[in-house]
């Protein structure tokens, strides 16, 4: 980690981004044209031979894999076969939906399980930390697309408070970020729960109260800073996954973000949308990780020497 | 990604409680349609895909409407406000001239005979075939559009309808600099204009003040993109959207139940059918056990138990609205399981030695394809066969249909067709194993039919064929299903485009 400056780590990303595309190529090569998933139904077998033709598919995989990474290197990074149009910005439009929703969902789970962490630590064994550990079991249980279809019934369709599907302003929001932060919310706490508890057992937690310090001050200043770290790692472990996209809430709720732009893409074999999506994420989980180094080194200044 | 039924229905029997009033005070000149996905291209020859079509044909005109509201297909004025031709390959028509593209430009017969040599001369494009007979076009004045055909050919009228038939300016495409630039901000001569496209969430369009047709009804028209079914239905029952789109059979009492919805169902141009791979290695090799097959499957109960009625039937291969349509094929249907065991035991199969068969089928392409086909396998059980049922996921099964990968038998749902001649593209020889002379002059003879006349007789002829000789084994014909909201009046149509002027308030 140490000395680690951004450039260099992205230089050391690019033979990684190589190899990747190199799988996803063959991968995607391997599952045949995308001819028969996209033609109209009443077309003939020659007209869709005619379309592989044009498009170039019936070539050899060697000069396809070489005259796609010629394009590459030219900046030209292909035509999406499904949407019939240049791959690149069918891709980075998506990315504004899918940040919000990972920003959504990861506010939403913050936002609950710090305060409830913390006071599950600080009350254990009590009865609400009994129920908070009971919800958060269940909080997790909750599949997804449930807790999704729950919160459209009841807040949009009942009490009609926000919005049922899709996306605009805020309050489209709510729901999907809701749903994403929920499962996530309950992991976490838990997390923070056992490492708060672990560390306000250490000595220098034993020394602060000795010194007469407040209750207040010990738990955020010298337990909480210290049990902070796992959480950090599994939150950006968590972003990491949810850049990749939140099919199933995406989906639930009808959010364009990359999820269902990536599994579409993959269900018709739309090779540079793909391979341009894997780019994407790879560069916006290396970002994630950069930045989850850098909150290491704020959060315990010993990692920053 | 369906949520499966079991969860379901207990929660759309909360919404439909939930939800005190289907209405709800959103602006009445918005008409919002939800689809089951995203609308793949604004380029009307640059996709294959239903649900796009029928976004687009709000934005641009086809020469001419292909209309079934008559219960027959007929093609009525549009564009084009008249056309003749003396040996159906030379052909003249008459264009409309108060016609004007949204950028203001007025249409001619350029822009015609632009947008056919566009689609031939870019191969790429999805559907760059669909005017492969027309050999010459020429305009010789602004309304008047000349076309020769490479013979006779009575199914010229059909490639001006459907994917790929939109017609585009000549004018605005050549000053964009190129298809990407154009369809940024497309111009058609439609009733609505194109105003964005958030992909995955909605297509926006609004009213074109100047549309030929008169004054459009909306204000605006949204055509969102929701592919979960509950969420397409709880948006239907809070007002949303005011029509939504495939609608499971199990949910039409609710949506009649919900003050403020009401389920429509109506017939559409497609056919479910059983295609067999007639392969001397396979037991389907043998006529016994294909006619067998036949008669051991009750298509009344399918429909009756598994689409709750809505469908019809058959053993053919296209509805009646379709020209070509063979109305033997839909009358006195056998179900004669006796029959089908005695045929067994003739070709040689017994208790102790059933014949077995694979049947492929999708889940969820098609409406209830799985359920259908896990009910042609029981019947099958009944008869003395050993039937294996492969549920595939749509991409493989598109791989396997390609590849001829299948077992015996697969499901297959043709659509969107506007003539039965479209049974002799298919291959029947690489894809059934199957060859017949008498199939095969007919194939050969339909595309040089010199009438319409006589291309129906060679179509009907074909489809008697193969349904005699079960290399299609034909189930039924599904209907669509549609939740519509109580502020807007709808009944669908049958090639399932869904056109906003189609659409009116009550």
């Amino acid at each position: 980690m140490n000395g680690r400056s951004p450039l260099r780590a992205l230089l050391q990303f690019l033979p990684v981004l190589y190899i990747v595309s190199v799988i996803v190529f063959v991968l995607v090569y391997l599952t045949g044209d995308p001819s028969a998933l996209l033609i109209p139904e009443d077309a003939s077998e020659e007209d869709r031979l005619a379309l592989v033709a044009a498009w170039g598919l019936d070539r050899p995989f060697y000069i396809q894999y070489l005259r796609y990474m010629g394009n590459i290197l030219t900046g030209d990074f292909g035509v999406s076969y499904r949407y019939g149009t240049d791959a690149l910005p069918v891709v980075l439009e998506r990315i504004p939906a899918t940040l919000q929703l990972t920003a959504g969902g990861l506010v939403v789970a913050i936002l609950i399980a710090l305060p409830t962490g913390i006071f599950a630590a600080l009350r254990r064994n009590s009865l609400p930390d009994f129920a908070i550990s009971a919800v958060t079991v269940l909080g997790k249980a909750m599949p997804n697309f449930w807790v999704g279809i729950m919160l459209i019934l009841v807040f949009g369709v009942w009490l009609r408070l926000v919005p049922v599907s899709g996306s605009g302003g805020f309050s489209h929001l709510i729901l999907p970020a809701i749903t994403l932060g929920t499962g996530f919310a309950a992991e976490l706490t838990k997390l923070i729960r056992s490492s708060l508890l672990e560390v306000m057992g250490q000595d220098y937690v034993r020394t602060a109260r000795a010194k007469g310090l407040p209750e207040t001050r010990v738990v955020l200043r010298h337990g909480l800073r210290n049990a902070l770290i796992p959480a950090v790692t599994m939150t950006s472990l968590h972003a990491i996954a949810l850049l990749g996209g939140a099919l199933v809430t995406e989906t639930v709720f009808s959010w364009p973000g990359l999820g269902q732009l990536v599994v579409q893409a993959i269900y018709t074999k739309d090779m540079a949308v793909i391979q341009i999506a894997v780019f994407v994420i790879t560069i916006m989980a290396l970002t994630i990780n950069l930045a989850t180094d850098a909150l290491y080194r704020l959060i315990d200044p010993r990692l920053a020497r | 990604m369906g949520i499966s039924g079991l969860l379901r229905w207990p929660a759309l029997a909360i919404a439909a409680a939930l939800s005190f009033s289907g209405l709800q005070a959103s602006s009445a000149e918005t008409l919002t349609i939800a689809q089951g996905n995203d609308i793949l291209s604004l380029d009307p020859a640059n996709h294959g895909n239903n649900s796009t079509e029928s976004a687009l044909v709000n934005i641009y005109d086809y020469l001419v409407n292909k209309d079934f509201s008559q219960g027959q297909l007929r093609f009525t004025p549009r564009l084009a406000v008249s056309w003749s031709s003396d040996d159906n390959i030379h052909w003249t028509f008459k264009l409309r001239d108060d016609v004007y593209w949204h950028n203001g430009d007025k249409f001619t017969a350029q822009d015609v005979k632009f947008t056919i040599e566009r689609s031939q001369q870019d191969k790429k494009l999805i559907s760059s075939a669909k005017f492969r007979r027309i050999k010459t076009v020429e305009a010789p004045d602004e309304t008047t559009l000349r076309i020769e055909t490479d013979g006779p050919d009575t199914l010229l009228l059909h490639a001006f309808v459907g994917n790929g038939a939109g017609i585009l300016p000549k004018a605005a495409f050549e000053k964009a600099g190129g298809r990407e630039e154009f369809f940024k901000q497309p111009v058609g001569t439609g009733p609505y204009v194109f105003k964005r496209w958030v992909k995955s969430d909605r297509l926006v369009l609004a009213k074109n003040p100047r549309w030929w047709g008169g004054t459009p009804k909306w204000d605006d028209v949204v055509i969102r993109s929701i592919p979960e079914t509950t969420t397409r239905v709880a948006e239907l029952l809070t007002g949303g959207v005011d029509i939504a789109v495939n609608i499971p059979p199990e949910d039409i009492a609710r949506l009649n139940d919900n003050k403020g919805t009401r389920a429509i169902t109506f017939d559409i141009a497609r056919n479910l059918a059983l295609h067999v791979r007639t392969g001397k290695d396979r037991v389907t090799g043998d006529p016994r056990v294909r006619e067998a097959i036949d008669l051991a499957i009750d298509r009344d109960a399918i429909v009756k138990q598994v689409l709750e009625g809505h469908g019809a039937p058959t053993r053919g291969f296209f509805p009646p609205a379709i020209p070509g349509f063979a109305p033997e094929l839909s009358r006195a249907i056998r179900f004669d399981p006796e029959r089908a065991k005695a045929l067994l035991r003739e070709a040689g199969f017994s208790d102790s030695k059933r014949p077995a068969l694979k049947i492929s089928t999708p889940s969820g392409r098609y409406v209830k394809d799985r359920e259908i086909v896990e009910a042609v396998a029981g019947y099958l059980e009944d008869v003395g066969f050993r039937a294996q049922v492969e549920v595939l996921d749509w991409t493989v099964y598109n791989n396997k249909l390609v590849g001829d990968g299948f077992g015996e038998i697969y499901l297959w749902g043709m659509g969107s067709y506007t003539d039965a001649s479209t049974l002799f593209v298919d291959n029947f020889k690489r894809h059934y194993e199957w060859s017949d002379p008498a199939f095969d002059a007919l194939a050969a003879s339909v595309r040089q039919a010199k009438s319409e006349a006589e291309r129906i007789a060679i179509s009907q002829k074909g489809q008697e064929i193969v349904a005699d000789q079960r290399v299609r084994i034909g189930l039924l014909f599904p209907q669509s299903i549609y939740g519509v909201s109580d502020r807007v009046v709808y009944n669908g149509r049958f090639d399932e485009m869904i056109a906003a002027e189609d659409v009116s308030r009550p």
